[in-house]
């Protein structure tokens, strides 16, 4: 696993890279002292893995996350944030308690294996640039996400912020549709009308109207309305 | 020294207050019960006509004795159903203005009955029966107009004592604790440095012990002298220095008078965590944390300065200084002050005074 370290603390660093040094299979891509310089280690260095501290000068690690095209695997460190590890906790996202525990490094490094190993045996694996293998970090509230864009079903806009279906979940994320849709994969996402984009792959069924217009009916029960124009781009894409 | 109350006591003597104001009142009670009725029967042997002797002094003695006793075991019994309704309590008035009345002149009758061979003039009976109904509402009017009174001050005093009960508890969350961030990152770092620098280590290691014992301890003063506090602000600061390394730079400034000072514990270590929490921490490159104090017309005033600009620094800051603006109401009151602003150079000062003497140890 090639892997990132970000800590603005030498000695935080360090302390991780002397933890790290039993496991073969980890290798230390690069370490960044910040979010600037983690943000473009991300972005050059493409990690398997990132370890990262949540408070950092300029932006902390949630705010660094929210701004990546493509999210890596991340676990979090942190000394003590009340805030943070509510979040964590919340999201099921990996977090260590600084200093490092050994025990709870090799439990994180063994569900970072499994994730990567997961990611690989799919059909959208991790070499598919710029598709459905894509993760995004989501942040509501308290809670966050690290998602895949092939798991958001819909996507609404409500105003300038957009709100997104995936699983059980349906947080706001603060930026608009149109936004986020300029990165979607157009094989994999469909503006159905104005204010709703949907997962092709999340279709269960679709239905005619009287007037031509086209019901789609995704894979949690969720009734959108295709627009008349969209209705015939999505007769040609589905071949229906 | 007044200045070294410990807050401990403050709230120990909080909760006794009650119990005390219990007492004073059970006090003025027994005192204005004897007073009373004693003055009364000297009143009635004085100006009672026919000889004065100890037939007199008997029956004016078994007349406010009998008083005296049915009063009190009227009060005993109010007291003990303090919760009745206003009705209940007229009601049992009522009959206590008529059987108290009944039982004074029946004493009275029997204690002249006892002394004297003579028969009893139930002429005098029903006059006496009427003065001892007049008394005994007196008696009832007096008593329950003090006993409102009470009640009313004492729930003014109740008021007063959780107010200050809340201000003391406050001004123990206020005194800002050892940030539990910083320590789990000393703790960090301290462990990633024992293998790098052990002799560096082991001294961080006894500036942390130190620095704790300080904070433990800074709950049970109001103030210290400033050396203290600065030798623990010392302390901290080589702490954060292991964390920050290069990015973080110190001057201090203080002059010989201001170190013997007293300050409230944990202010200045407050400031400097606000510094370096929104001037250095945020800025990947660091800066620079100036102390600086020194005396002045009576006045302590304490500098502390990071290099940082406002924007950055408002937020959570707000929180931090807030507290310490708190902690120092309830020491100094409107005497001393707590400003933050900006000055030139991208640099932001965060300014204390306060008056070389508390204004209690003033009063001391």
């Amino acid at each position: 696993m090639r892997t990132l370290i970000i800590d603005d603390e030498r000695l935080a660093r360090n302390a991780l890279r002397r933890l790290l040094r039993p496991y073969k299979d980890i290798e230390i891509a690069g370490e960044a002292a910040n979010s600037e310089e983690g943000l473009r280690a991300i972005n050059t260095l493409r990690p398997d893995l990132v370890l990262m501290d949540v408070e950092m000068p300029g932006r902390n690690g949630f705010q660094l996350l929210e701004e990546l095209e493509d999210v890596p695997l991340v676990i979090f460190t942190t000394a003590f944030d009340t805030y943070a590890v509510k979040a964590f906790e919340a999201s099921a996202l990996d977090y260590l308690m600084k200093p490092i525990s050994s025990d709870r490094l090799e439990a994180a490094l063994g569900r970072a294996r499994r994730a990567l190993a997961a990611a690989a045996a799919e059909p959208l694996g991790a070499g598919v640039k710029g598709s459905a293998a894509r993760q995004i970090f989501v942040r509501d509230g308290d809670r966050c996400w690290i998602v895949r864009l092939a798991d958001i079903r819909l996507m609404e806009s409500e105003g300038n912020y957009t709100r997104l279906h995936f699983g059980n979940d349906s947080p706001i994320v603060f930026r608009s549709l149109s936004a986020i849709e300029q990165g979607l994969a157009p094989d994999l996402f469909f503006r159905s009308n104005r204010s709703q984009v949907i997962n092709l792959q999340c279709i269960e069924s679709v239905h005619n109207e009287i007037d031509g217009r086209l019901v789609v009916k995704l894979i949690k029960g969720e009734q959108i309305e295709v627009s008349r124009r969209q209705s015939q781009r999505l007769r040609q894409l589905l071949k229906f | 020294m007044a200045d070294k109350v410990k807050m401990v006591s403050v709230t120990a003597h909080l909760a006794t207050i009650p119990t005390r104001i219990a007492a004073y009142d059970r006090f003025a009670y027994y005192v204005a019960q004897l007073l009373g009725w004693g003055l009364y029967s000297v009143l009635i042997y004085l100006i009672s006509p026919g000889p004065k002797g100890a037939d007199l002094a008997a029956s004016a003695l078994a007349w406010c004795g009998c008083g005296l006793f049915c009063t009190h075991v009227l009060r005993i019994y109010v007291n003990r159903h303090g919760r009745h309704s206003v009705a209940q309590l007229t009601a049992g008035f009522g009959v206590a203005i008529v059987l108290i009345p009944v039982a004074m002149v029946s004493a009275q009758a029997l204690a002249q009955g006892f002394l004297s061979k003579e028969q009893v003039h139930s002429s005098g009976v029903v006059p006496h029966f009427f003065q001892a109904v007049l008394v005994i509402s007196l008696w009832c009017a007096l008593y329950f107009s003090a006993h409102e009174f009470r009640k009313r001050r004492a729930a003014e005093m109740e008021a007063l004592r959780l107010a200050l009960l809340a201000q003391v508890a406050q001004f123990r969350t206020l005194r800002s604790q050892l940030n539990p961030h910083f320590l789990f990152n000393s703790l960090n770092s301290l462990r990633e440095l024992v293998d790098e620098d052990q002799e560096r280590a082991k001294q961080l290691i006894t500036r942390l012990s130190g620095l704790l014992r300080y904070t433990l301890r800074a709950d049970s003063v109001e103030t210290v002298p400033l050396k203290e506090e600065l030798a623990a602000v010392e302390d901290y600061l080589a702490l954060e220095k292991v964390r920050f390394e290069e990015r973080l730079r110190l001057r201090y400034e203080v002059t010989p008078e201001a170190l013997s000072a007293r300050v409230p514990p944990m202010l200045l270590q407050t400031l400097a965590e606000n510094g370096l929490k929104h001037g250095i921490s945020k800025s990947p490159t660091g800066g620079e944390l100036a102390i600086a104090a020194a005396v002045n017309d009576g006045f302590l005033r304490i500098e502390v300065t990071n290099t940082g600009t406002m924007a950055e620094t408002s937020g959570s800051t707000a929180i931090g200084l807030e507290n310490a603006r708190e902690r120092l109401k309830l020491v100094y009151g409107e005497q001393a002050c707590l400003t933050l602003r900006v000055d030139t150079g991208e640099r932001v000062r965060a300014a204390v005074t306060i008056p070389l003497l508390t204004p209690r140890a003033a009063g001391t």
